[in-house]
């Protein structure tokens, strides 16, 4: 999956209109919360077949942690 | 014979509500997960003296407002609740004895959470049918509020009180389609009572829900020979507004013609899909209608309700 699909992706779990970029801060991101959370789990499971734990997304600081989490099923 | 199915429903929501706005700070929480999230503005509670069967009472009544009920020719009474006024009786009971409904009325509880509704269609439609019984209710009243604890985040902003009670007979609006029906026993764990208590791995049941019941729809459509784009209304159970997008999101269906509406009493458990169906009952032009009610258990069961012209 490109990069910049992902994040749209992302963008949509997130039930976000706003736009969103790779350095954004987590904290600082509105809708960012406990059901995003599990939804980007269930989006890497559906999209790309990576099952990441709950606890690695919540290690995550920014919108480019999370897209490393796709390691190189992303490019 | 004709065919049976679903001629009137009522629904009882008590007055009492607490604002999930009045406890943004308490539990870390902001407007768009209220409204985009959840969904749940505020939840319903009942009184603290309002029993199971008192909830059961009341959605009767309403149900008397809306149509005129002969007790006597109620052949049948179901009530789906895993919060019953005692364990031993079943509430049927207690509800048969309060209505004073006729001797010969069969009466027995259902105990399952939110794919209650839909399975208890399945089993009151067959046992009338088997036993040539024509007018039945078939009630849900599963009041959380009596296993919740109010500072438990995960269950406290979610839950609400309600009831419905569902006139079965042989002159109905919708009639049914096949029914399905599943179960992960393995995965109980994440939503149980203990010690009076209710725990809910929200986490998981949104894997499970997310994971299971878009596949379950088209197994649904498959049985009923139906295409999707048929579909005049999808009725999820109202877990959450969010599992309810992904659901719709995963079929991708218009969401036009997805349900949610718990904005002003939260999730009603087993009462969720009957109180949106009571609306869709004077809208004509709704003919097909897909229900699918998932939670405890794991536990799911989907249907598929035809208008009857």
């Amino acid at each position: 999956m490109k990069k910049q699909d992902l994040i749209e992706e992302i963008k949509n779990v997130m039930q976000r209109e706003k736009n969103l970029t790779l350095e954004m801060e987590l904290k600082d991101i509105e809708e960012w919360d406990s059901l995003t959370v599990v939804g980007i789990a269930a989006l890497y499971d559906k999209f790309m077949g990576i099952k990441i734990e709950i606890n690695d997304i919540n290690k995550c600081k920014t919108i480019s942690d999370i897209v490393k989490l796709a390691g190189d099923k992303v490019y | 014979m004709n065919m049976l199915g679903i001629k009137e429903i009522a629904s009882y929501i008590p007055e009492n509500r607490v604002s999930n706005y009045d406890r943004k700070e308490k539990f870390s929480i902001n407007d768009h997960f209220i409204e985009k999230k959840i969904g749940v503005k505020r939840v319903a509670l009942k009184g603290k003296n309002e029993n199971t069967s008192d909830l059961c009472v009341k959605s009767f009544s309403k149900l008397t407002e809306k149509i005129s009920i002969d007790k006597n020719k109620i052949e049948a009474m179901v009530v789906v609740t895993q919060n019953p006024d005692n364990n031993i009786p079943h509430t049927s009971a207690i509800v048969h004895g309060i209505l004073g409904l006729s001797n010969k009325c069969a009466c027995f509880d259902i105990s399952l959470g939110c794919s209650g509704y839909v399975y208890g269609l399945s089993i009151l439609k067959s046992f009338m049918q088997d036993n040539n019984l024509n007018n039945g209710l078939l009630i849900t009243a599963d009041p959380y509020s009596k296993i919740i604890d109010m500072e438990d985040k995960n269950t406290s902003l979610l839950f609400g009180d309600a009831s419905s009670v569902t006139l079965i007979t042989d002159n109905p609006v919708y009639t049914f389609g096949k029914f399905t029906f599943g179960t992960i026993g393995k995965k109980y764990e994440y939503l149980v009572c203990r010690d009076n208590k209710l725990y809910m791995n929200g986490a998981e049941i949104f894997k499970f829900a997310s994971e299971y019941i878009p596949n379950d729809i088209i197994m649904l459509l498959k049985a009923n020979n139906i295409d999707i784009k048929d579909i005049d209304r999808f009725i999820f159970h109202q877990g959450s507004k969010y599992i309810v997008d992904t659901i719709a999101k995963s079929l991708n269906i218009n969401t036009e013609n997805v349900a949610f509406d718990i904005y002003d009493y939260g999730n009603t458990v087993s009462s969720s899909i009957p109180i949106i169906i009571e609306k869709e009952l004077r809208k004509e032009e709704v003919e097909k209608i897909v229900i699918s009610g998932f939670g405890v258990g794991l536990s799911w069961a989907s249907g598929f309700l035809i208008r009857n012209n």
